[in-house]
């Protein structure tokens, strides 16, 4: 009946569930795996999306809602495609003192995109954090593990030209 | 023990009591909001606070266990500013608009509001205007209204186990809802509605019809299917506005399912008859009840007593079977029936299930078929240390409390159930450990459908390798145990088939049965209509009504008193709470008789007397809720039943049970109806795609001896090569009339 119907979205697409069912079979018999389980199909996937979601539920036995609910509990979850370069521009206090508003502006220049937003080739995605831990070198960004400190404007734009020109694949 | 004080007053309670359950003990009220007796504690809510005497911060009472020698104040100018508070917080982003909700008058936070004495709003907050969902056809959801007290997200995980709402975001973000805002899908029980506090979940059958209090309630039995809930049927004048639960009552605990709490609107049908009709020569003319008891009896008196037959549905109450026995004792003839027989009859409470640490379910999709049983299942299931194994053709909801879900076509899930039960006499196979759990557990019960004798023989087997096991063979209609028990259970049905097409039956005379629509039955339509008198009682003008020379117009189960005996084998009083203008069954019965020269009593209480007199095994029945002690589930031992699949083709055919029907009455429910209204083929995920097919394609199915034609649904839970249909729908009665075992072929 209705709750068994097959899920058809607007974003349906085919995708190979191998990788999802070999991360979850991995946890079959322990409890309290969920964030675990959400964390590799996330590095695996990229993002949760809906019919992967099904598919751990299934996989999982549990309820697709259930884990949607643990999901969007946490920030480090994600349901929307993310870029493969994370841009983090650190608001905290001594960043923001140090003008990191203005290269927050700056990645909106040069790619379009605000905060929790995506480039529409999935290359950029920019996160407002609230500190990254190295005030000294306030303002301070992140672009996936490396960090960039002491920036002034002109210099994180020079940076996120470099990262643009870099070739899709490698 | 342990020694509370609470407002001055001593209490002993155990270890582990909370302090909300410990002044109750004390007779001492405390507010609540989020709390539910009948779930674990949440304490979100923070209306239930109480002082502790020496500590500084104040407890909630619904989750903090009492301690030794503990003091509690409940009542403080403190506490009221701080209940006040708590309230008036809620009501910030709750909308007042109570004058349009649907909960107005039963509210929670309606009644607390009035209870702290908030009269005016101190903070200045935007109310949201989040447009309200409709995407589950049962249940309206205005989230605005919501206070997230989880209630409804708890009762949905700890008891329906189908987890259709969680909650979702953090903070002040966190709303109910489903993942990735899809439409509300579940099992529509409505077990959420129930425990909302405020008017955030709604009933869409009940929603602006009434209010509240101008409703009138009788405490009754719901009669739509074997469970026997108790249930309040709410009423205005003679229209049924809803039927309700009773909080924490009756065997169902105050639990509902989708068919009686949303399926009951058929009692007000527009298409209910009001008045009898006869028909001669093919020309049908109205006439009085009394005309058409009197014309059929007339016809009766010239009959031989022998070519009459009585059938009666498993849905009249046990006065009215009773009576018709007395009929047919009047009239002389054995020929009595009903789809039930006496071969199989009840062996546990929900207790008994409830109370088990390993059930084993054959073969049946338990939480369709009996959701208020399924629910005892999963409690057993759910239990610390408690094992479930499932059989059963496709997954079903089941699955997240299963310990070993077995599935397969029909054919291979009857070998494995046979290798199951071999397990149990000491058998080496796969379900060694699995029969090993039910030998060690204390309480096993086995739950098996009652008209699948190959399941049944499987069940007898367990028992008599394992005579700890408690049987619960899962009957079907409200009243299944209990016609048999006043006599309808002799015959085999096939008899009365037999009869009908041999010619032997010249009269046949059917209280509310829908032989039509009947596995087994009906192929007799051509026969039937060709008899020389078939007289029919039901509220509805149904497919055999139609076939009737004499028809008239009957009660619901609403509309009159008398008792049911459920699947335990309990029987349960059934009060009149509406009069549609229609007479009973007992009272056509009895004027038949009376046409036939014998007297009968209509009085329910009266003849309940003649039943303690003359049925043994009720003869010191409690009316009001005490179990018939049958001697033995099984009357006869069962033989093996093959089970080879008949006929040929590419797909395993069986037949499903719906929740949102049972038999052929709930389908004039509006409601039901609308959201499923006729047989669907229900095709796993796998075969469609290899055929090409999409939901709702109209295909042909061609089996051997049947051709139908059936709207798809692509089911995920359904398992390669086997597709479903429901029973007892005009479409498919035909088909399972060939058996349980079918194989047919899909022709696009």
């Amino acid at each position: 009946m209705a709750e068994n119907e097959v899920i058809e979205t607007e974003e349906q697409q085919e995708f190979d569930p191998t990788m999802c069912d070999e991360i979850c079979a991995k946890y079959q018999d322990w409890p309290g795996a969920t964030i675990p389980v959400l964390q590799e199909t996330q590095d695996a996937y990229g993002y949760l999306f809906p019919e992967l979601v099904e598919r751990i539920a299934d996989d999982m036995n549990m309820s697709p809602h259930q884990i949607y609910g643990v999901i969007t509990f946490y920030a480090q979850f994600y349901t929307k495609p993310r870029g493969k370069y994370i841009i983090r521009v650190c608001r905290g206090t001594a960043c923001h003192v140090q003008g990191s508003g203005r290269i927050s502006e700056i990645v909106k220049e040069e790619f379009g995109i605000g905060d929790g937003e995506t480039t529409a080739d999935v290359k950029f995605t920019l996160e407002e954090v609230s500190c990254i831990g190295a005030c000294g070198m306030s303002p301070v960004i992140m672009i996936n593990n490396s960090t960039y400190g002491n920036l002034k404007p002109e210099d994180a734009r020079k940076i996120f030209k470099d990262y643009a020109s870099l070739p899709d694949e490698g | 023990m342990l020694t509370v004080k609470i407002n001055g007053k001593e209490v002993e309670v155990p270890q582990g009591t909370t302090i909300l359950d410990a002044a109750k003990e004390a007779g001492v009220h405390i507010p609540v909001l989020c709390h539910d007796s009948r779930l674990n504690p949440f304490g979100a809510c923070r209306v239930c606070l109480v002082e502790q005497v020496g500590m500084p911060k104040l407890q909630a009472a619904c989750t903090t266990p009492v301690t030794d020698k503990m003091e509690l104040i409940t009542e403080s100018e403190k506490l009221s500013r701080v209940r006040k508070t708590a309230i008036e917080l809620l009501l910030i982003n709750h909308p007042l608009d109570c004058p349009v909700c649907d909960k107005g008058g039963e509210c929670t936070l309606q009644d607390l509001t009035y209870e702290v004495g908030v009269t005016k709003v101190r903070f200045d907050a935007v109310p949201n205007d989040t447009p309200v969902d409709h995407t589950n056809p049962f249940i309206e959801r205005d989230i605005d209204r919501c206070v997230l007290c989880g209630r409804c997200v708890r009762i949905c995980d700890e008891v329906v186990n189908i987890q259709a709402i969680s909650f979702l975001n953090r903070g002040t973000d966190t709303q109910i809802g489903t993942s990735f805002d899809q439409p509300w899908n579940c099992e529509y029980c409505g077990q959420c509605i129930s425990v909302c506090p405020v008017g955030s979940l709604n009933n869409r059958v009940y929603l602006f019809k009434n209010r509240p209090w101008n409703l009138e309630s009788e405490k009754t039995v719901c009669g739509l299917c074997s469970c026997g809930c108790t249930v309040s049927i709410d009423y205005e004048g003679n229209e049924v506005f809803r039927m309700n639960e009773m909080p924490e009552e009756g065997v169902n605990h105050g639990y509902m399912c989708a068919k009686g709490r949303f399926g009951f609107d058929f009692m007000n049908s527009v298409k209910r008859e009001t008045e009898a009709q006869i028909t001669v020569g093919g020309e049908a003319k109205k006439a009085s009840v009394t005309e058409a008891v009197e014309y059929a009896s007339e016809k009766l008196k010239a009959m031989n007593t022998d070519s009459v037959a009585i059938v009666v549905s498993p849905r009249i109450t046990n006065e009215e079977a009773f009576l018709a026995k007395k009929l047919a004792d009047a009239i002389g003839t054995k020929n009595i029936f009903s789809t039930e027989t006496d071969a199989i009859m009840p062996g546990a409470t929900y207790e008994d299930v409830e109370n088990s640490d390993a059930v084993a379910v054959l073969n049946i999709n338990v939480t369709e078929s009996n959701p208020i049983l399924g629910l005892a299942v999963r409690v057993a299931a759910r239990k610390e240390g408690s094992s479930l194994i499932t059989f059963y053709p496709s997954e079903t909801a089941l699955k997240r409390v299963t310990t070993k879900f077995v599935t397969g076509n029909p054919v291979e899930l009857a070998a494995d159930m046979e290798k199951f039960c071999a397990a149990f006499a000491g058998a080496e196979n796969e379900f060694t450990a699995d029969a090993k759990r039910l030998l060690d557990a204390e309480n096993p019960v086995v739950v098996f459908d009652a008209y699948n004798m190959a399941d049944a023989y499987i069940a007898q087997e367990i028992q008599k390798a394992c005579s700890k096991v408690k049987l619960v063979p899962a009957k079907a209609k409200n009243n299944s145990a209990g016609v048999v028990d006043m006599g309808f259970g002799v015959n085999a049905p096939e008899d009365f088939a037999k009869g009908v097409e041999t010619g032997k039956f010249k009269a046949v005379i059917s209280f509310g049965e829908n032989i039509a629509v009947r596995t087994g039955w009906s192929k007799l339509t051509g026969a039937l209509s060709k008899l020389e008198l078939l007289m029919v009682t039901d509220p509805f003008m149904s497919d055999t009504a139609k076939l009737a020379n004499v028809y008239v117009p009957v009660a619901t189960f609403a509309e009159k008193s008398g008792s049911f005996t459920n699947l335990e084998g309990r029987v349960q009083l059934v009060s009149k709470a509406v009069d549609k203008g229609v007479v009973s069954d007992a009272e056509i019965i009895s004027g038949l008789a009376k046409g036939l020269g014998t007297e009968l009593p209509t009085d329910a209480y009266a003849v309940r007397k003649l039943i303690e007199k003359e049925v043994k095994l009720y003869a010191d029945v409690q009316w009001d809720g005490g179990t018939v002690a049958y001697p033995s589930v099984f009357k006869t031992e069962l033989a093996k039943v093959a089970t080879t699949a008949a006929g040929s083709g590419k797909f395993y055919l069986y037949p499903a049970s719906l929740r949102l029907h049972s038999g052929s009455y709930t389908r004039w429910s509006p409601d039901l109806a609308k959201v499923y209204g006729a047989p669907v083929l229900d095709v796993s995920v796998e075969d469609a795609k290899e055929m090409g097919l999409n939901k709702d394609d109209k295909v042909k199915l061609k089996g051997d001896g049947f051709t139908g034609e059936f709207v798809v649904e692509i089911n995920k839970q359904v398992t390669k090569g086997c597709i479903s249909l429901p029973e007892d729908f005009v479409e498919t009665a035909d088909i399972f009339s060939n058996g349980r075992y079918l194989k047919a072929e899909i022709i696009k």
